[in-house]
């Protein structure tokens, strides 16, 4: 069985997961609403209450590859004195 | 079936009333009540708190969980080459799910020091302007709806501490970059009495964007840089003279934020994008412990630094993959303590 599920779902703000949800089941947010949630039957159930879409890894790595590429994009342009001031954004590989 | 005896080398005790303190993890029989009893963990996590009006990067935070304050920062997109916002003036009060608009500051800041209550806070330096980069030495007062003129620092710098560091009439200060070309003051530290800034002893070591915790005669510095992404340094500050911690953090980060006490006290967030950045590590007085994990990476966010390190959050702070751009969610953390349970077999 796959360890992990992943889905696109907007973070609406309290409650959104709870302190029994982190309990319940691993979860990270990425770039471009990306949730990737533990595998189990608790982790299943919130990404559908909260109107999740559920992605394959490879849809969810592309969304979060496409921002990526956009923000790096973003970063080249930006003048030397605002780059020396921020980090140029990594690439983000999904568990 | 192996016994307790056998599994952990120790027999139950027999007792005829729950002890009255006990650790994490003890086991004891209860003879009154015919009960095996056995002292809960802590549970530790991080939750969804209440959505920010305005993502607030670089700023500074205050308060509690139920009464929180972030204020300054750089809104999205604040990038000086993107024809960005100004650094904000604006201030969000947090009462424990939702944000309300606060007062504005006088002057917009990010990279500044800032530390107290929802009703009595402290910001103090920082970068006011984009483009050109400008500094100040300004310090202002919250009361809990408007912000006023205090004492300025000694030297006008940036990234000095963060989270915690007193409050609004015994502040402390410390480290951060002096904007004058060939200075540094990263080891400066300065005390506020309510009115003025006081020079006094240098901290040990190079210090920025660092974790203040407590209060300016009982405090902990922790993590922070240089060198990038961070380190994890740690040092004692009572009030006169700086000592080394003796331990350091378990991860190496900086734009970090805290809550809690020189004692007590948790380390939340910190340099993206790196995959530590969603580590929080718990301090006990003697030694740091990695502890829950946010969902989300952020660097540079707001903390209810007057928090006890059973409940607190962190807010704003940077986006791990867009740059100059700021994050609007907010996690609360809560340490749930399950105490005293009996122990069944079903």
């Amino acid at each position: 069985m796959a360890l992990f599920i992943y889905g696109t779902a907007t973070n609406t703000g309290k409650d959104f997961f709870t302190h029994t949800d982190r309990q319940n089941f691993y979860l990270a947010s990425h770039p471009a609403d990306v949730w990737v949630i533990g595998n189990n039957e608790k982790g299943a159930l919130w990404l559908a209450k909260k109107n999740g879409v559920e992605k394959t890894k490879a849809e969810a790595q592309a969304l979060v590859t496409a921002q990526v590429t956009a923000a790096q994009e973003a970063w080249d342009a930006l003048s030397d004195a605002e780059k020396s001031r921020l980090n140029r954004p990594g690439p983000i590989t999904l568990p | 079936m192996a016994g307790y005896n056998e599994i952990k080398g120790l027999r139950v005790k027999y007792l005829s009333s729950d002890p009255a303190t006990s650790e994490e993890g003890q086991v004891w029989y209860n003879s009154f009540t015919g009960n095996l009893r056995l002292n809960g963990f802590v549970l530790s996590a991080f939750s969804s708190g209440g959505n920010r009006n305005d993502g607030q990067n670089d700023g500074c935070g205050a308060g509690t969980l139920t009464a929180g304050l972030a204020f300054g920062g750089g809104r999205n997109p604040n990038s000086p080459s993107s024809g960005g916002l100004p650094t904000q003036k604006q201030s969000e009060e947090y009462n424990g799910s939702s944000w309300a608009e606060g007062g504005a500051m006088s002057t917009g800041r990010v990279t500044f020091g800032g530390f107290g209550t929802q009703t009595a806070a402290l910001a103090f330096g920082g970068r006011i302007t984009n483009n050109t980069f400008t500094y100040t030495n300004a310090t202002e007062e919250y009361g809990g709806s408007s912000w006023t003129s205090g004492g300025n620092l000694g030297s006008t710098a940036y990234y000095m501490s963060r989270s915690g560091g007193g409050t609004q009439t015994a502040g402390v200060s410390v480290g951060g970059i002096n904007n004058i070309p060939g200075t540094s003051n990263d080891k400066r530290t300065e005390e506020y009495n309510g009115s003025t800034w006081t020079t006094v002893n240098n901290m040990l070591a190079n210090s920025r964007r660092t974790v203040y915790l407590g209060t300016q005669t009982a405090g902990l510095i922790a993590s922070g840089g240089p060198p990038a992404p961070g380190n994890n340094s740690a040092f004692n500050y009572d009030g006169t003279n700086w000592t080394a911690a003796g331990v350091g953090t378990v991860n190496a980060l900086s734009g970090r934020v805290g809550i809690g006490t020189a004692s007590a006290g948790l380390l939340m967030s910190g340099t993206v994008p790196f995959t530590q950045g969603q580590n929080s590590e718990l301090w006990n007085g003697t030694a740091f412990a990695n502890d829950a994990i946010t969902a989300t990476q952020r660097s540079d966010g707001q903390s209810s630094s007057a928090s006890t390190t059973d409940a607190g959050y962190v807010t704003g702070g940077g986006n791990p993959t867009t740059p100059g751009t700021a994050l609007t969610s907010t996690e609360e953390y809560t340490a749930t303590i399950a105490t005293k349970l009996n122990v069944t077999t079903s």
